[in-house]
């Protein structure tokens, strides 16, 4: 399984482009609704390095606390790429830096919780329910912000690609979860009109079950045919591609699809790099 | 299944199945040990999920299955926090079976001794600034735990205590650990001898005999008087220092806010997600009179009114876990493959050993009734009525990815796959109707019957555990 996570996330260098350009194009904002703000949340899961990300090599501490791990400056072979004169991009970014020079690319540096705790586990965990210290929220911040957004909210408001639903997204506001990869258009039993006009049969009521049964198949036909109207003209057919780049390539597809979609949500894990970590070539780096 | 993992010890496990020592993997110049240690770990959560699964399908004892659910939940360890993927199994073997019907205090000393819930929750770390082991990672008092053991273990939220009596707990705690093969080493430093010990079993045993799981480590624990719930609990000098974490158990697992919260918990679990005050009250009662005889508690709610209340009788929504063991149930499938199963609760948001926070997986029809949910169980209800979860087949050689379920995105593709219904023509045999109506006696509207009465019969048996009637009990 371990192997995974690292392959993810070179997919996710891969197809880096793919999802940065909603989130710099598009802030969100919640008291204008009628500008269709978005907002996408990539987690990378395991604590990414940041100064090895976003580099402050016009910093002469940054060397020096780091001997052998810094990334070296601008014009050094595996040097970074260079931003404002100060910071500089890890070199295995290269493909955002076109974003970075027409401007909607930002970094928010040195941001993080103010707990202190030395735990990968309880760090992210807070990241995900935004109290940081409070172990016990049983909600996501996602899902708070979700349930406070004016308007009545529909099945498709949020989506979540994964196998389970996060923890950021997770509590009472209802949200959709897509699979990953090539599932995430998969066929379900529901989708058959004889298993379908049968368990309609069965779930004729107006109490809260057969509310649900009913939004939960309105969400999936709509996710369904959102991706599959996509695909085919996009891609003539062709078997959707995989990995991280293409469920961030289905979210676009779903968000443009749904000018009501207002949250996203992916998770990346394979950020652990503090072992190894080298500086232009090490586990931070991809493979290449 | 020989499940043996689930029969060792936590220093057993980590000698097998732990780290190896950050010194020689860093020697040996690569993190590939640390990926194979990790990689033979995932026997001990695919037996302990193994386990569970077996005996929640086929045990006698249905009344304990559902309390080894409900106490698995009330203390609850997650398997992805580091050394608990070793130790998760022995947890639910040695801390809370023996004691889902027995005496609340057992169940809680068992809890709180257990190197997995020290760990989970940090109390292995927890030690007195200045006291002469106060280093490395033994830096200062560490107040999770007993947090924790009194807003979720035991009073409850609301039961009456203030952060001047966490602070009190947590000194009362201090030196509460596990122990390694020497004295005042913590079970992580045995790494350095994993490697060897692991190829040789003389040692393995010579080691595991050893090793205390438990260590009261008197070295960080705080010997002074403390201010505990309004009593004092008198501070003690050297190994008598445990006295004091045994005295504020027996003051917790007494205390009338315990006896409330769980009998609250109890009642929302078997009866309703709003439980009548009268009845908690009754329960709480019998849970004082019988010094938290759980057994007791259980006889005086299920020989209330409430639980046989049309209100109440039947309407609970199933978590995914009741739901998937009552549906294979109810099949009568033998069962040699639990990743289906397992896969299938990933989906459904309830992991096994997979939930984050130490409040453990919530009962009530708002956590869990979504559309997503309802969908979701119709595909496996139908999967499972046509007999193509592949129940019967050879485990999975690798097992299953226990530590890190929610992160199996290959789990997705193949389940759905599993769940479309056979070809008329062939496959796999559905699972016949009768056989499900028997299970189910006179719980099923005459609606619902005559709609699966109506349907084709390789989707009758899906049809039926995936109706309303099924989603409740």
């Amino acid at each position: 399984m371990a192997s995974l996570w690292n392959i993810s996330r070179r997919n996710w260098l891969a197809g880096a482009s793919a999802a940065l350009v909603p989130v710099g194009r598009r802030a969100f904002a919640a008291d204008a609704p009628e500008a269709q703000g978005r907002l996408i949340v990539v987690f990378l899961r395991g604590a990414v390095d940041g100064l090895n990300v976003v580099v402050p090599y016009g910093d002469p501490d940054y060397a020096t606390a780091r001997p052998s791990i810094a990334v070296l400056p601008p014009g050094a072979r595996g040097g970074a790429l260079d931003l404002d004169g100060h910071f500089g991009l890890h070199p295995a970014l290269s493909s955002v830096m076109p974003m970075w020079a027409d401007k909607s690319l930002a970094f928010v540096h040195a941001s993080g919780s103010p707990n202190n705790t030395r735990s990968h586990f309880d760090a992210q965990d807070f990241m995900e329910t935004g109290t940081p210290g409070v172990k016990n929220t049983a909600d996501g911040w996602m899902n708070r912000l979700l349930a406070s957004l004016p308007g009545d909210r529909k099945p498709t408001d949020a989506i979540a690609f994964g196998a389970t639903l996060p923890r950021i997204l997770s509590g009472p506001a209802m949200v959709s979860s897509v699979p990953n990869g090539r599932s995430a258009s998969a066929e379900i039993p529901l989708d058959r009109p004889v298993i379908n006009a049968a368990f309609d049969k069965l779930y004729t009521g107006n109490d809260a079950l057969a509310r649900a049964y009913r939004d939960g198949i309105a969400a999936h036909k709509k996710v369904l045919a959102d991706l599959r109207t996509e695909a085919m003209e996009a891609d003539n057919g062709a078997p959707p591609p995989q990995g991280f780049a293409a469920d961030a390539e289905g979210l676009g597809k779903l968000m443009r699809q749904n000018p009501d979609m207002k949250l996203g949500f992916f998770a990346l894990g394979g950020w652990d790099t503090h072992v190894n970590q080298g500086a232009a070539e090490g586990q931070l780096a991809p493979a290449r | 299944m020989a499940l043996t993992t689930l029969r060792m010890k936590p220093a057993e496990t980590f000698i097998a199945y732990g780290p190896p020592s950050y010194r020689e993997s860093q020697k040996a110049g690569d993190t590939e040990a640390v990926r194979d240690a990790m990689e033979r770990a995932r026997i001990i959560g695919t037996e302990a999920v193994e386990s569970r699964f077996a005996r929640a399908l086929a045990s006698p004892r249905q009344l304990e299955e559902r309390m080894v659910e409900f106490w698995y939940n009330h203390f609850n360890v997650l398997a992805g926090k580091g050394l608990d993927r070793l130790w998760i199994g022995a947890y639910e073997m040695d801390a809370i079976r023996p004691h889902v019907l027995g005496k609340f205090r057992d169940l809680l000393g068992a809890t709180a001794k257990h190197p997995a819930m020290l760990f989970y929750l940090d109390n292995w770390q927890n030690t007195a600034p200045g006291t002469p082991a106060a280093r490395g990672q033994f830096t200062g008092l560490n107040e999770n735990y007993a947090r924790e053991l009194m807003e979720l273990h035991t009073l409850g939220v609301n039961g009456g205590y203030g952060q001047d009596d966490v602070i009190a707990l947590a000194r009362v705690l201090t030196g509460w650990g596990f122990g390694g093969d020497r004295d005042g080493d913590a079970t992580p430093r045995l790494g350095p001898m994993a490697q060897r010990m692991r190829d040789n079993p003389n040692l393995m045993r010579l080691m595991a005999h050893n090793a205390r799981s438990f260590k009261f480590n008197a070295d960080r624990h705080d010997p002074r008087d403390k201010r505990f719930l309004g009593q004092t609990i008198k501070g003690r000098d050297g190994d008598a220092g445990l006295a004091e974490g045994e005295q504020a158990l027996d003051i917790l697992a007494h205390h009338p806010a315990t006896a409330r919260f769980i009998s609250f918990k109890l009642a929302q679990f078997f009866v309703a997600d709003q439980p009548r005050d009268a009845l908690v009250a009754a329960m709480a009662k019998t849970f004082e009179s019988s010094h938290g005889d759980i057994r007791a508690v259980l006889q005086t709610m299920i020989h209330s009114a409430d639980i046989r209340d049309p209100a109440n009788f039947g309407t609970r929504f199933k978590t995914p876990y009741q739901y998937i063991v009552s549906a294979v149930r109810a099949a009568d499938l033998p069962v040699r493959n639990v990743k289906p199963l397992f896969g299938t609760l990933s989906l459904l948001g309830q992991p096994l050993y997979g939930c984050q926070t130490p409040d453990g997986y919530k009962c009530t029809e708002e956590a869990w009734l979504s559309p997503d949910a309802v969908t979701r169980r119709i595909s496996f209800a139908v999967g499972l009525g046509a007999g193509r979860l592949a129940l019967g087949a050879d485990p999975d050689p690798k097992g299953l990815n226990v530590r890190r379920p929610a992160n199996a995105p290959h789990v997705a593709p193949r389940a759905a796959a599993m769940m479309l219904p056979p070809a008329p023509e062939q496959g796999p045999a559905p699972v016949p109707l009768g056989r499900v109506l028997d299970a189910l006696g006179d719980t099923l509207s005459p609606a619902t019957l005559a709609v699966v009465r109506a349907a084709a019969p390789q989707l009758q048996a899906g049809l039926l555990l995936g109706s309303p009637d099924f989603m409740r009990c």
